[in-house]
């Protein structure tokens, strides 16, 4: 077994490990590679909780409400239902033992119309009750539409690779979308042990060349993400506080020491915050070690205030560690920043408009039946369904806010990837114990934050601030006048 | 008013942030491809219940637009309305609405290819109208002169300084103005695409529709 990258939990690491040798009586052996000097620490914590019999524990919630719906909607595909009875049976499952029947009806009715304010789809609704009382699908043909669409697990898109003149030859190999989005004609990156250049993207092909002759990028793969546990973190900065570091590897421990050197290791009980200029940005990194759920919501609420005083954020990232947030203003006073009645106040508003709302609204949009990924065999691409689910969001932010599937967001947002919990839990241990640091470049231990993916944009005054700049730059420079 | 200010054969036009155009002297107010009742044209064809608010949230767009600008003529370029049955389809609310917005201006709907034919909503229904120097119709054709025309729904795409930004856009160059989709749930396409590319002249511009529009060379 081979462990790429950090745990997270360290549950996880055990049952993992444990999939090596499937035997009762024989060893699992297991390597660990992470995948930057971060990772190493906490690797190396995770050792040492598992050698301590130390295992940390996650809370289960309710059964999410949007597999619910896909529930319905496919016993529908397999012949008329009873409602009661279909009840019955949802609630026979452990995960949905306490959902109400008001739940369930409204869940029922979302399959069938909609479930919209404005009644508009009784003359094309989904279901249909039959006089005996029992549901069908109005047209028997959506079922194969339905059954195109099962599953609860969301994929990232992946793309193949295909070199241009070569239509039907094998695939070189595959990128995620999102990688795929970033090139453009002329990029040259590493796929299949060669490096080819980017010519473009036909039928949802990526089309390339073999004539590369620039420093390739390299393809990036997202997957799905974990948070760190609370106690695999506090082991972390308890790690953090030794002298020095006999159990790390050399260069991890002198990073550690570099860290210390330059500016500061994060601690127990206290906020460490630096600021410093890269790349033409302000950035801003946060190390609250409170899992990568709740740092993205921080980095959201965080983004929110400071766009409100007038700081230009453009944009953030986070791991299970910290928050990197660049801007085009420089924060001096981080204080007000992270007041927890503030943090706390006008979550829901925050939260309302932004990209990781529209993210889990996405996924839940799918998942419940709203949104159709595969349509007469033809895929659609998640970025093709990330346009249409935001307007979808948007429109029903505005005229339904109350709708189902925005409560089934909001739920699964305060779940999954919003986790306030964790920072109330943060600014509970820290207070008012806030270390701002500014120094001229960035330190070691923000340095792996510049390679994560993931980045959440800032939708705000400094778009519109750059558009005009780039605007005026473009029309410069092909020699129009605006 | 925020919008960008441009000639264009010889008129003085405003490309709105909204994805409408003005013209002041003239006191006219154009906008294209609304695509009205999309929800109700795909749930009858057997796709997904979308939250049908399209249409109020189109007409809220257009009213404030109407308010901001108060025109003495309203031209709408062409799919109005996603089909002929949608059209039929629309819910007395909105068509109250449609008739109140009308009240007392010359309202013109051009025929698209979504909704040719007449439609029974109050109005002027026409395939094509001159006034001065412009063209209006739904779909661009060769050698046009002055022509301002829809159907391509197009989008600009840029990058912004490692980040990447895709609005409905005007397409201008000197023969022609192709208008950005004014509808909630049209998508568009992209200026780059070869359809869109083969249209316009080399330096055509691309006016990004948003809170403050600006012009960007088009991309190709």
């Amino acid at each position: 077994m081979i462990q790429i990258g950090a745990p997270k939990n360290v549950k996880r690491l055990v049952q993992r490990i444990g999939r090596a040798n499937h035997r009762y009586n024989a060893p699992s052996k297991a390597l660990l590679v992470p995948a930057n000097r971060f990772e190493v620490v906490e690797c190396i914590a995770a050792l040492e909780a598992v050698r301590a019999h130390a295992l940390d524990g996650d809370p289960r919630g309710p059964g999410p409400r949007d597999v619910l719906c896909q529930h319905i909607l496919i016993a529908a595909c397999s012949g008329p239902f009873d409602a009661d009875a279909l009840f019955a049976e949802m609630t026979s499952a452990g995960p949905y033992a306490d959902l109400a029947r008001s739940e369930f009806d409204a869940c029922l009715d979302f399959c069938a119309t909609g479930g919209y304010a404005l009644r508009a789809y009784d003359r094309w609704q989904r279901l249909q009750q039959r006089p005996d009382g029992q549901w069908q699908l109005r047209d028997p043909r959506s079922a194969q539409r339905i059954r195109q669409n099962i599953g609860t697990i969301q994929d990232t898109d992946t793309l193949k690779v295909r070199l241009r003149r070569n239509r039907g030859g094998k695939p070189l190999g595959e990128v995620e979308e999102g990688f795929a989005a970033s090139l453009t004609p002329g990029d040259t990156f590493l796929i299949g042990g060669q490096i080819v250049r980017y010519e473009g993207l036909r039928e949802m092909v990526v089309e390339v060349s073999r004539r590369a002759d620039k420093k390739p990028k390299i393809a990036t793969f997202m997957g799905t993400k974990f948070a760190t546990s609370t106690q695999l973190s506090a082991r972390i900065l308890d790690l953090f506080a030794q002298d020095h570091w006999p159990q790390l590897p050399r260069h991890t421990a002198e990073w550690l020491a570099l860290q210390r050197q330059v500016s500061r290791l994060p601690e127990r009980g206290r906020l460490l915050v630096e600021s410093f200029p890269q790349d033409g940005r302000e950035h801003l990194c946060v190390y609250g070690f409170a899992g990568r759920n709740a740092m993205q919501t921080l980095g959201l609420l965080l983004t929110k205030r400071m766009e409100e005083t007038g700081l230009n954020p453009l944009g953030f990232v986070a791991t299970d560690y910290a928050v990197l947030i660049w801007g085009l203003e420089a924060t001096t006073d981080p204080v007000p920043l992270f007041e927890i009645d503030s943090l706390r106040a006008g979550l829901d508003q925050w939260l309302a408009g932004n990209a990781v709302m529209k993210r889990t609204f996405r996924a839940s949009a799918t998942i419940a039946g709203l949104i159709e990924r595969n349509l007469g065999g033809q895929r659609k691409t998640g970025r093709q369904a990330t346009f249409s689910s935001d307007i979808l969001y948007d429109t029903l932010l505005k005229y339904d806010p109350d709708h189902l599937m925005m409560q089934i967001t909001r739920a699964e947002a305060m779940r999954g990837l919003v986790d306030f919990g964790r920072i109330e839990e943060m600014i509970a241990r820290v207070g008012t114990r806030i270390d701002l640091i500014r120094l001229d470049r960035v330190t070691p231990l923000a340095a792996p934050l510049f390679l994560e993916v993931g980045r959440v944009p800032v939708q705000g005054a400094a778009e519109e601030r750059l558009l005009a700049e780039e605007s005026a730059r473009l029309l410069a420079d092909a020699g129009l006048t605006a | 008013m925020n919008g960008y200010d441009f000639t264009f054969a010889g008129a003085r036009l405003t490309a709105l942030g909204s994805g409408a155009l003005w013209w002041r002297e003239r006191r006219l107010l154009c906008v294209s491809d609304l695509h009205l009742g999309k929800s109700e044209r795909i749930a009858r064809r057997g796709g997904t219940p979308l939250p049908p608010y399209e249409v109020a949230d189109t007409l809220d767009r257009l009213s404030a637009d109407l308010e901001r600008t108060a025109p003495e003529t309203v031209i709408c370029l062409g799919d109005s309305f996603d089909d002929a049955e949608a059209a039929r389809a629309l819910p007395e609310p909105a068509r109250l609405r449609i008739a109140t917005l009308q009240a007392g201006l010359r309202w013109v709907w051009i025929e698209g290819n979504h909704d040719p034919g007449p439609v029974n909503i109050g109005g002027t229904h026409l395939r094509e109208l001159t006034l001065g120097p412009l063209l209006f119709r739904h779909i661009a054709q060769d050698g046009a002169e002055g022509e301002i025309s829809g159907h391509y729904h197009p989008k600009a795409a840029l990058r912004l300084r490692g980040r990447s930004l895709s609005r409905p856009a005007f397409l201008l160059d000197q023969d022609r103005i192709v208008m950005p989709a004014y509808g909630t749930y049209t998508g568009g396409l992209r200026s780059d695409a070869p359809v869109l590319a083969r249209l316009m002249r080399p330096g055509a511009l691309a006016i990004v529709t948003g809170p403050s529009p600006v012009a960007v060379p088009m991309p190709r």
